[in-house]
């Protein structure tokens, strides 16, 4: 299929499994009723179900996933490293203690997000800056750099966890990744920053391209590698940071998704950046939609469902690796 | 080595021997022997055997002076029955009363501490489950008579201060209690039955949303106490979606002491729209343990709710 027109045809994917998900959760709300509220009347209640907390909800589970998959597929790029996430320089480990102290002091959701995205961002930096201390910005000094700061951050963050135990079922279900809390306000402040970092970022696919190939071929094709990085470390990061200050850490979709478009579309960044995008938000609104209907009115937090998908997915990746040998 | 290896190989076997045997020649076992008198709560005349919650028979000899309690309901009941100074060894969960915090501390939030209760050399220890399954059988390798009376209602603590009032001889005190319990709890239902039932929401931590559904001591609390839980299409200590929250509607919502910060509950997309929020009935428990805790303060507790479901009633 060419390629236009499979993305037409995600787009159109995607806007039939936005509807969907607005249809079902644990409240059931009449097709009748639905059509009362897009018209602008309906049930008060059901009207508030529906736009207030399930279509917010919908809505930024697509756009945290448009932006994890994005960071994603650059950073595996960046590091030349496919089992890169968003999350692997550390954020998720300084965004869950930043949550994690928040929660202990009792500072509400509003702290909570602004905790655990200040921390993150604060984390990012410390990993750049230390991996100055190596030799060179490359690939494999912000890995090491991150799996030490992250390590260490764990560290205190398990501390933590044992000295408060009773926030620590609190702390344990936001770093499993839930959507439950989100409103609109959620949604308005994270999508500006989530879409201009995304966009950003997808403005440098042929540099990312270039340096893929290797840093000094890079810098041969006039790539300026070291503002670059700047730039995509940093919208990356924001971005990261953003969906993870309100949704918690959700795993696995950074990762998987560059991977499954990979397969599909090549390697070509200037098209599996705007695929990755798509799948991604595809993905999450399903994954969500999953969360809040299996066992309600409970819900499975989405990092539980992302990490289902996660666990055969590697397996799958062990096999088609093995027969490419 | 083969100059070595025969030696070896019998303190090997010694040693093993000497461990199985260690093992099997602990402590006597508490009697599970049939007396002839099943769950005989020979009232008053000791040695007696007591029949605790999980069915093991128990034998006392005399009233006990060194106790440890592992449940913390437990203590506050010795506490009441003024047995106060008897208590030589609580858990860290312990807090109530005051006097507590300058006893020994035999168990922690990971479960009871072996030498430490040893060392307290008590002649009575009363477990709960909050002390794990694996701990129960340690315990009862110390060879100390170790009771289980961990109430899953209202009628079992009625029952757990009966039976420790018997066997350490407070029996007066005992039934004093259970009859102010019964007396209060009787007033406070007869109080909000005039009133139609309000519709409850409890938040257990605001992280997750947690609520406590059908068959906790909270649902059966919120019940008598003239309210309808409207998380009881959920079971045990569950977490509950924001959608339901909205559609139920709860009338009154009362938090946990430690569930989080209630005013963002008011920016909260579930709870925004609610008539709890709207009309300003959000309430926050004072004390956590007097809802959950299997003690006589149960009775407060379930005041302090009713108090907030019907504030005229009082």
């Amino acid at each position: 299929m060419k390629k236009p027109a499979a993305f037409a045809l995600l787009i159109v994917l995607l806007i039939i499994l936005l509807a969907a998900a607005s249809v079902v959760g644990s409240v059931k709300i009449p097709p009748g009723e639905i059509m009362s509220i897009i018209r602008g009347g309906g049930d008060d209640t059901y009207r508030r179900v529906l736009l207030g907390i399930r279509v917010p909800r919908i809505v930024q589970a697509a756009v945290v996933g448009m932006g994890l998959s994005v960071s994603g597929a650059f950073l595996q790029g960046l590091l030349g490293n496919p089992l890169a996430d968003p999350y692997i320089l550390g954020i998720s480990s300084g965004a869950a203690l930043g949550a994690a102290v928040s929660i202990v002091l009792g500072l509400g959701t509003l702290g909570t997000q602004a905790f655990a995205f200040i921390a993150a961002l604060a984390t990012i930096y410390l990993v750049i800056s230390l991996s100055r201390l190596g030799p060179g910005t490359g690939g494999t000094t912000l890995l090491l750099s991150g799996i030490a700061v992250s390590t260490f951050l764990s560290a205190i963050l398990s501390f933590i966890m044992l000295i408060s135990h009773q926030q620590m079922s609190g702390i344990v279900f936001w770093m499993m990744g839930d959507f439950s809390l989100i409103s609109w306000n959620e949604v308005f402040v994270t999508l500006p920053a989530i879409l201009v970092g995304t966009l950003i970022m997808y403005l440098y696919s042929k540099e990312l391209n270039a340096i893929i190939m290797g840093r000094e071929t890079a810098e041969h094709l006039g790539v300026n590698t070291e503002k670059v990085f700047g730039i995509i470390l940093a919208c990356g990061s924001l971005v990261t940071a953003a969906a993870v200050a309100v949704s918690g850490i959700v795993g696995f979709v950074g990762l998987m998704v560059p991977h499954i478009t990979r397969m599909f579309v090549g390697p070509d960044n200037r098209v599996l950046v705007p695929f990755s995008a798509l799948t991604g938000a595809i993905f999450l609104v399903f994954a969500d939609a999953l969360s809040r209907t299996l066992i309600q009115p409970a819900e499975i937090p989405i990092g539980i469902i992302t990490a289902v998908f996660g666990g055969p997915f590697f397996l799958y990746i062990l096999k088609t690796s093995k027969t490419l040998k | 080595m083969k100059s070595l290896r025969k030696p070896f190989l019998l303190l090997t076997i010694v040693a093993m021997a000497v461990l199985l045997a260690s093992c099997f020649n602990a402590a006597p076992q508490p009697s599970e022997k049939d007396t002839g008198e099943p769950a005989a709560n020979t009232g008053g005349a000791f040695p007696m055997v007591v029949t605790d919650f999980e069915g093991r028979d128990v034998s006392i000899e005399k009233p006990p002076e060194r106790i440890v309690s592992l449940a913390p309901g437990i203590t506050e009941i010795l506490f009441e029955l003024s047995l106060g100074e008897n208590v030589v060894g609580v858990t860290d969960y312990d807090d109530y009363p005051a006097e507590v915090f300058s006893i020994p501390k035999v168990g922690d939030f990971q479960g009871p501490n072996m030498e430490a209760i040893a060392a307290q050399k008590p002649d009575i220890i009363f477990a709960s489950t909050l002390s794990g399954k694996n701990s129960m059988e340690a315990l009862q390798r110390l060879g100390i008579p170790v009771l289980v009376l961990e109430a899953k209602s209202i009628d079992q603590i009625y029952n757990s201060i009966e039976i420790i009032g018997k066997i350490t001889g407070k029996t007066a005190k005992g039934d004093a209690l259970i009859a102010d319990m019964k007396e209060r709890m009787a007033d406070i239902q007869e109080r909000v039955s005039a009133y139609p039932r309000k519709r409850v929401f409890y938040i257990v931590d605001t992280n997750g949303n947690f609520t406590a559904g059908r068959g906790t001591f909270i649902d059966h609390l919120i019940n008598l106490a003239g309210g309808e839980n409207v998380a009881a299409d959920s079971e045990g200590w569950a977490q509950y979606s924001m959608e339901r929250i909205a559609e139920k509607n709860p009338e009154v919502i009362i938090s946990a002491a430690h569930a989080g910060n209630m005013k963002a509950l008011y920016r909260l997309p579930g709870y925004s729209g609610t008539d709890a929020v709207k009309n300003d009935r959000v309430y926050v428990i004072s004390d956590d343990n007097i809802i959950s805790r299997t003690s006589y303060r149960i009775v407060q507790g379930l005041e302090e709710i009713a108090k907030f479901l019907h504030p005229e009633a009082f």
